[in-house]
């Protein structure tokens, strides 16, 4: 009877040692869209379908007006830039690195081109350069252009990419030239294969009318009556939209906003009224159909200009938004999406009387 | 005596070693007395402290690692002060203001590191700001405090505009701002810093603030006396309402005298918003002539909010005062219910001598070997003490026994009480001391401190107990034989006769090993869910409603996240920080771990590159990337860096560019969720290799916390496993037999499986704090069990029965043991009304631990022997006949 006790005495000890508890490994936080995303850019194929790119190798796409979204693999983890759609299956995306990204299947899958935008530095050295702006006509056309005056385009369907710098022709003299030498080129627009616009830093408006192998400066007639008379001094602009070879609005530093309507002979500022300074930059501007306009910048900062009329306005965007808006894009009239910094996405379905956040 | 092989020589030994102890009860007296008085005075230089390093497993990796970069990256000594507008945003003029002055007060406090200090009103806290000619220079945000609506705009749009200041230390509302201060660990005064920030940094510019910034310290002049003068007055305010002017001093409100700033805002933060109050002031440029200005207290427009484990300390110590209030009462309620047992003073009185003695070796020697008394900890003296009380009721109660059984002879009786419950007494000493001495094997200098005092402050008891004992009954008069005897009429005696009786019935024993082995089984299954570190997200120290508890709970759901882990890149060469891959990888090592739950946000040099990258381009967002080649790197750093001075710098990264640091800010130091954070570290950094640096955790509260549950992990069982190893050693020397270990470790077993389960199942964690008291319960059980077998053996010897042994010992050795449990369970269950959520949880679950132990060692263990009747006692039955008398009066008792 009493050896009894110790196989008690055994089990009991088992008991006491027992187990520890294992930690639980909560799943990651899978979102498609988190507040550390940065969107670069966007682009409405129709009322419900768009595609959205930014930091970090990120391609979003909504096909129910963005109540929901799915992350496209893009193979990249450098900063996409700009998004171009030419049709339903037709797109390319460049970056950060000189990254161009081509679809052919509608945007399920992306595949690397080569993009030649390479800059060799007097030591030999190779920096691959970053290309903030892209514009594609159809789906043997596009061009991309980013630092150092890059401009690289395709007219194989990416295939084969040129690269080359587009060259200042303003003789500018002293130090300063150096660092005009070679102007930062944010965006890139053309109407035909034919005519196409490029802005940049110091201003830099780029006209071509043979598909991009010459290009001509017209920002100097910004400078009448604003009282810059350097043209170093023009604010840079960031964003260009071309409505024809005619009419193009760009937007840049400073709240400005740039207009031509004669193919670029001449380009002016156009009227902004504000009840406090604008005083962050613009970054990007669209106009739609119906002669309204947009225009994106620094610290939630949305332009407005009514149809029919020339002046611009703040926008109510109906809430409060704080940092930086970069893309807009608008399906139709009623339908369009901005996107920005701190993974914010907003949607409007009523010509932007109100936008609505998209969260992932 | 009590063990089975030993010999009447043995005991004799003790019955002599009693009497000469009387013999010479001077001597012994006098130097018991002087050492005692020594260590009395080195009770009284004891501290009240905390040490951190003390508190961390010095020899672990992660908390090298954090010894070696907290003085520049920051350690785990945080504080973070939010300040909330309770209407509208904060870039008004005032608040900017209060922002400003709030953080320069924050820098005064006392340990604050004046280079770690984060918030928009401080000078590290930097934009780049273009200049003519295009230069770029990196400013402070807020240079001094803004005077125009146009500075606030202006402080809006750079926050705004610079991401490593929106959303980090702005809330992305704009309703909040965090000051963030790291403190030196070797200035730590958690006590200074909670009075500094009460006074100074809260109280001026929340509920003491008037709408009127008065004016502080000159800080070249600290020393010289700072009258509260009206600096700048808001309009639309209550200063401006009662028509205060600038420059107006205040010298007095309601009459009490003013001396500055901070004596103004205690006294106005003492009245409630809409009272309206009496200033005396003296006017700007005027005469000497007081006035009195009416002023109507206004609603605090701001709200502030203190978290990190500083602040958490200080509130500790703040309630350290409860431990006084329950330590009075218990003594009381003690004294009373000794009383009532007793019948007599003496066995009121007794137990308190044993008690103050050992407290002041015990005290006396942690002041000796220079280690503060931690205010966590303060139930495990508290605990000692009631153990010296409860061995010494054993004592008395065998001091009346033998008194009687002696026929009223006094010398008699105190020696066969000393002698016969020399064994039970210093085992159950011994048990405890040693039990609790294996601590010392986790490698935490705080523990093993602990170890060492709680150790030797038990062995303090053997002092009063063994030593002490005769001498002091032999100086206190005799009981009144009425006294003694009316401890067996009472209806304690008759419910403890009952109680014993229906326990060693036939159904009583089946039911008994049922009962016990189905709670074991219960147990077992719930001690699965025990967690190691913290289980909760809140403080588990302080209650969850208290005020700090609620700060944290605050800033954490405006910031997202307030305890910090520190990752250290450590670069292999010079200017590795500059390499592009590597700041990518900080960046999406930032990005992968953002996504766990637990994991607020996070920040690191890439997120400064970011930054400047952009803000160098003329804010164009698509900047804000980590450039692609070194040489570009650099050139962002230079502008941002170039013309800080490097004690600024250093908290991104070193002067050579070699180390840098992603901190990510958790939302709380959930054990759990340490041990994911920590386990996903160690998943990304070993698939994204770094080519020119490493990754080294950890440091911040999460990584070296993190390394304190991974050695208590390491530890717990072990100390478990030690523990029982130590008492089962012990009991095989005393009892000479195999088998009574094992006996009396079955009561200490089940309580320590229901103890587990009572910890998993109330969500207490095993950390730092909880592992000492765990373990001494488990040496603070045996006593129970130990008493009651000894006089098992003792009578068996006697009268040769075991099942009449075993009523007998429960009826006398067990009756004693069973008032020690309930007032020790009575008194440890007082702390159920500490302000400190631990102590208060403590206390409980010692009380159960206690109960538990009790009621096995009361119930199971008698039953165990009688199941199984063990051979080591029935081997003593043949010595029955040496011993006379002692079973006819037994027999006469009950």
């Amino acid at each position: 009877m009493r050896r009894a006790c110790i196989p008690v005495a055994t089990a009991l000890l088992a008991l006491g040692v027992g187990c520890h508890h294992e930690v639980e490994m909560v799943p990651l936080i899978e979102k498609t869209i988190y507040i550390t995303d940065r969107f670069y850019d966007v682009q409405a194929l129709s009322t419900d379908h768009a595609f959205v790119v930014g930091y970090g190798g990120k391609i979003i796409e909504t096909t129910n007006g963005g109540q929901s979204w799915d992350t496209r693999p893009s193979g990249v983890e450098t900063a996409l830039y700009a998004v171009r759609f030419v049709d339903d299956q037709h797109a390319w995306i460049s970056g950060q690195d000189g990254v161009i990204l081509h679809t052919g299947d509608g945007g399920k899958t992306w595949e690397k081109q080569e993009s030649n935008a390479i800059f060799q530095d007097t030591d030999g050295s190779k920096t691959q350069l970053y290309l903030f702006g892209l514009h594609a006509l159809d789906k043997d056309h596009a061009w991309a252009v980013g630092d150092r005056s890059i401009l690289t385009s395709t007219s194989d369907g990416g295939k084969t990419w040129r690269a080359r710098k587009v060259a200042m022709e303003a003789d500018l003299s002293g130090g300063e030239s150096l660092a005009a030498a070679d102007p930062i080129l944010y965006d890139v627009k053309f109407t035909d294969p034919e005519h196409g616009w490029i802005v940049g830093e110091f201003g830099k408006i780029m006209h071509t009318a043979d598909g991009g192998e010459t290009w001509h400066e017209q920002e100097k007639t910004l400078m009448e009556g604003t009282g810059i008379f350097d043209p170093l001094d023009l604010p840079t602009l960031f964003g260009i939209h071309a409505k024809s070879q005619q009419e193009a609005i760009a937007a840049g530093l400073e709240g400005h906003i740039a207009r031509t309507r004669d193919g670029g002979q001449r380009w002016g500022f156009d009227q902004i009224e504000v009840d406090y300074p604008l005083v962050d930059p613009l970054l990007r501007v669209t106009e739609l159909a119906d002669g309204s306009g947009w225009a994106t910048g620094l610290a939630g900062e949305v332009m407005r200009r009514e149809p029919g009329e020339s002046v611009w306005h703040r926008a109510k965007l109906g809430q409060d938004v704080l940092t930086w808006l970069h893309g807009i894009s608008f399906s139709d009239q009623q339908h369009g999406w901005l996107v920005g910094g701190y993974g914010l996405i907003y949607r409007t379905t009523d010509a932007g009387k109100s936008w609505l956040p998209s969260q992932g | 005596m009590s063990s089975g092989t030993t010999s009447e020589q043995d005991k004799r030994a003790l019955y002599w070693l009693g009497e000469r102890l009387i013999d010479y009860r001077h001597p012994v007296m006098v130097v018991v007395l002087i050492v005692t008085g020594l260590f009395a005075y080195w009770s009284f230089q004891l501290k009240l402290e905390t040490s951190f390093g003390d508190l961390l497993p010095q020899s672990h990796p992660f908390v090298q690692t954090h010894n070696k970069y907290a003085g520049t990256f920051g350690g785990a000594n945080n504080i973070q002060l939010m300040v909330e507008s309770k209407e509208g945003d904060i870039f008004t003029v005032p608040t900017l203001t209060r922002i400003y002055k709030i953080t320069e007060e924050m820098d005064r406090v006392y340990g604050v590191n004046h280079n770690q200090i984060d918030s928009i009103g401080h000078r590290t806290t930097r934009y780049l700001r273009a200049q003519s000619g295009g230069f770029l220079k990196a400013e402070p945000v807020m240079l001094s405090v803004p005077k125009t609506t146009e500075d606030a705009t202006a402080i809006r749009r750079i926050v705004h505009n610079t991401e490593s200041i929106y959303g980090i230390l702005v809330s992305l509302d704009d309703h909040a701002a965090l000051v963030r201060a790291n403190f030196i660990e070797a200035r730590l005064d958690h006590r200074r810093t909670f009075t500094e920030i009460n006074e100074r940094v809260i109280a001026p510019f929340e509920k003491g603030w008037i709408g009127a910034l008065i004016k502080g310290t000159d800080p070249l002049h600290a020393d010289q006396p700072a009258p509260a003068v009206v600096e700048t007055l808001y309009r639309g305010t209550a200063a401006a309402d009662a028509g205060l002017k600038q420059g107006d001093a205040i010298v007095s409100v309601e009459g009490k005298p003013v001396k500055d700033r901070v004596a103004l805002a205690a006294l106005i933060a003492k009245y409630n918003p809409g009272a309206a109050v009496t200033l005396g002031v003296k006017r700007a440029g005027g005469s000497d002539q007081v006035e009195n200005v009416k002023l109507t207290i206004p609603e605090p427009d701001l709200q502030l909010y203190v978290a990190g484990e500083p602040r958490l300390y200080g509130w500790v110590y703040s309630y350290a005062t409860d431990v006084f209030w329950i330590f009075t009462v218990t003594w009381c309620a003690e004294w009373i219910l000794r009383w009532l047992y007793f019948h007599d003073w003496r066995g009121a009185l007794r137990p308190s001598i044993t008690g103050v003695i050992a407290a002041f070796w015990g005290l006396g020697f942690v002041h000796l070997i220079g280690f503060a008394l931690d205010p966590l900890i303060l139930v495990m003296p508290f605990l000692v003490s009631a153990r010296a009380v409860s061995h010494a009721i054993q004592m008395h109660d065998r001091y009346y026994e033998e008194f009687e059984r002696h026929n009223w002879d006094q010398r008699k009786a105190i020696v066969a009480a000393f002698a016969e419950l020399f064994v039970p007494t210093f085992a159950g000493v011994i048990t405890d001391a040693l039990g609790v001495l294996v601590i010392i094997l986790v490698p935490v200098v705080m523990l093993q401190k602990l170890a060492v005092v709680i150790s030797w402050w038990i062995s303090a008891i053997t002092v009063s107990e063994m030593l002490l004992n005769p001498i002091v009954y032999y100086y206190l008069r005799a009981p009144d034989p009425e006294v003694v005897l009316a401890r067996d009429r009472g209806w304690y005696k008759a419910a403890i006769n009952r109680l014993t009786d229906y326990n060693l019935s036939a159904f009583g024993k089946r039911f008994t090993l049922a009962f016990w082995l189905i709670l074991a089984v219960i147990g077992a299954f719930m001690m699965q869910g025990l967690i190691v570190g913290d289980p909760t997200s809140a403080s588990p120290l302080v209650w969850s409603d208290s005020p700090y508890n609620v700060s944290h709970a605050h800033i954490q759901d405006k910031f997202g996240g307030v305890e910090p882990l520190i990752v250290v890149a450590e670069g292999k060469d010079r200017d590795a920080m500059k390499d592009p891959q590597a700041l990518r990888t900080m960046v999406k090592f930032q990005r992968f771990l953002e996504r766990d739950p637990a994991v607020g946000y996070s920040f690191s040099l890439g997120d400064i590159l970011r930054s400047v990258n952009m803000v160098f381009h003329e804010l164009e967002p698509k900047w804000g990337v980590i450039p692609n080649t070194a040489r570009d790197v650099g050139q962002t750093f230079f502008v941002f860096f170039a013309n800080l001075p490097p004690t600024e710098t250093a908290k991104y990264v070193d002067p050579s560019y070699t180390t840098a640091h992603v901190t990510f800010f958790c939302r709380n130091h959930k054990g759990d969720n340490v041990a994911r954070i920590i386990a996903r570290c160690q998943e990304f950094i070993r698939d994204n290799p770094m080519e020119k640096a490493n990754f080294r955790l950890a440091g911040g509260l999460i990584g070296v916390l993190a390394a304190a549950n991974e050695a208590l992990v390491r530890n717990d069982l072990l100390m478990n496993f030690l523990g029982f190893f130590t008492i089962y050693v012990i009991v095989l020397f005393s009892y000479r037999s195999w088998a009574a270990g094992l006996y009396l470790l079955a009561p200490l077993f089940i309580s320590n499986i229901l103890i587990n389960a009572a910890m998993a199942y109330f969500g207490i964690g095993v950390n730092i704090n909880t592992l000492p008291l765990v373990t001494v319960g488990v040496g603070f059980g045996i006593d129970y069990g130990l008493y009651i077998l000894s006089r098992i053996i003792e009578e068996i010897r006697v009268n040769g029965d075991l099942d009449l042994s075993i009523r007998e010992a429960l009826v006398t050795s067990g009756k004693a043991v069973s008032f020690t449990a309930f007032c020790m369970v009575g008194g440890t269950a007082l702390w159920a009304f500490s302000n400190i959520r631990f102590n208060a949880v403590m206390g409980g679950l010692l009380a159960v631990w206690m109960f538990v132990s009790f009621l096995a060692s009361e119930t199971l263990l008698p039953v165990m022997i009688s199941f199984f009747r063990p051979g080591f006692i029935l081997r003593e039955a043949a010595r029955a006949a040496q011993r006379p008398a002692v079973a006819a009066t037994a027999a006469a008792v009950s």
